[in-house]
């Protein structure tokens, strides 16, 4: 999970890491060890169902 | 979501006997024009009929069995499931996978990996060597709609194999807390800041082994110009004890 103020540093950071090892860029966070995550106009709605 | 892995035999429905009593009710019920299958009418409506049970149990004991008082659970016939039967199932050895395709092409692709990051070396077996075992895990990876999405076959060592001083010192299992997610999660909407989420390939091909671990040739995937050989490990595989240690030691 990454996030910053920098979105252009956060691409960044994401491609350093595609140019070590293997990675997979799954975009927006929308779930993250067993807590689904989403976007709400007031903020993140968290669900701990799959 | 996923489907239920493991499906029970699905048994064909147990039809009572049908005496002459049930007939005459089913044709009763036909007459009256309501839709009624004589499969859903309930054991208790049709107790008088004589219940299907192979086994009679014999009492010669003082106790008192439920089953002598008549008192039985639901026989559950089917398990429930909105998803028919898949047609393929997980194997759980590599004699079961190698004869589909699908799964072989799996195996190999691992084993590509593996070879490609130089995770070892093949090695005739050195005197005093107790290799570990290996073994692979069969996962077929499905969407959200319960469709196949792909066949995934791992290769993992029999940690219980190996000794602790000799094939590894420490041991690691890394975990979060969630506060430390929720907090992370706090921060960024707070500042709005956008979220983004990536995963490493294979993280645990990264990192490099201190130990000498020998590992033996892959069930399925010996080669058979060196069958007695073993594998020197480089780096480390899943399932070695000391593998994710390595995992935050990258970082």
């Amino acid at each position: 999970m990454i996030t910053g103020s920098d979105n252009q540093f956060v691409g960044h950071v994401v491609n350093t890491f595609g140019a070590r090892f293997s990675v997979k860029d799954m975009g927006l966070l929308h779930y993250f060890l067993g807590v689904e995550v989403i976007p709400i106009t007031a903020g993140l709605f968290l669900a701990q169902h799959k | 979501m996923l489907p239920p892995l493991r499906h029970l035999q699905v048994l064909p429905p147990l039809s009572p006997p049908i005496s002459e009593s049930n007939a005459n009710l089913h044709h009763e019920y036909l007459h009256s024009d309501l839709h009624v299958s004589p499969a859903s009418t309930s054991p208790a409506s049709t107790s008088p009929l004589p219940c299907p049970i192979t086994h009679i149990p014999t009492c010669n004991h003082s106790m008192t069995t439920r089953s002598m008082n008549n008192i039985f659970k639901p026989k559950q016939l089917n398990t429930v499931s909105k998803h028919s039967l898949p047609p393929f199932l997980e194997p759980t050895c590599v004699s079961q996978a190698v004869s589909h395709p699908e799964w072989h092409a799996a195996m190999s692709s691992e084993l590509i990996a593996l070879m490609s990051h130089g995770t070892w070396d093949l090695i005739p077996p050195p005197k005093d060597c107790k290799p570990v075992g290996c073994k692979w895990v069969f996962r077929i990876k499905r969407k959200a709609d319960g469709s196949i999405d792909k066949f995934k076959a791992r290769l993992v060592a029999k940690d219980y194999n190996q000794c602790p001083g000799v094939d590894y010192k420490e041991t690691f299992s890394p975990v979060v807390k969630p506060a430390t997610i929720r907090t992370m999660l706090n921060i960024a909407v707070m500042n709005g800041w956008p979220l983004r989420q990536m995963d490493v390939n294979n993280a645990f091909l990264h990192g490099m082994l201190s130990e000498t671990v020998y590992m033996m040739q892959p069930p399925g995937f010996k080669d058979f110009s060196k069958p007695d050989y073993v594998y020197r490990l480089r780096k480390a595989i899943y399932g070695l004890k000391q593998a994710l240690m390595f995992i935050l030691m990258i970082w």
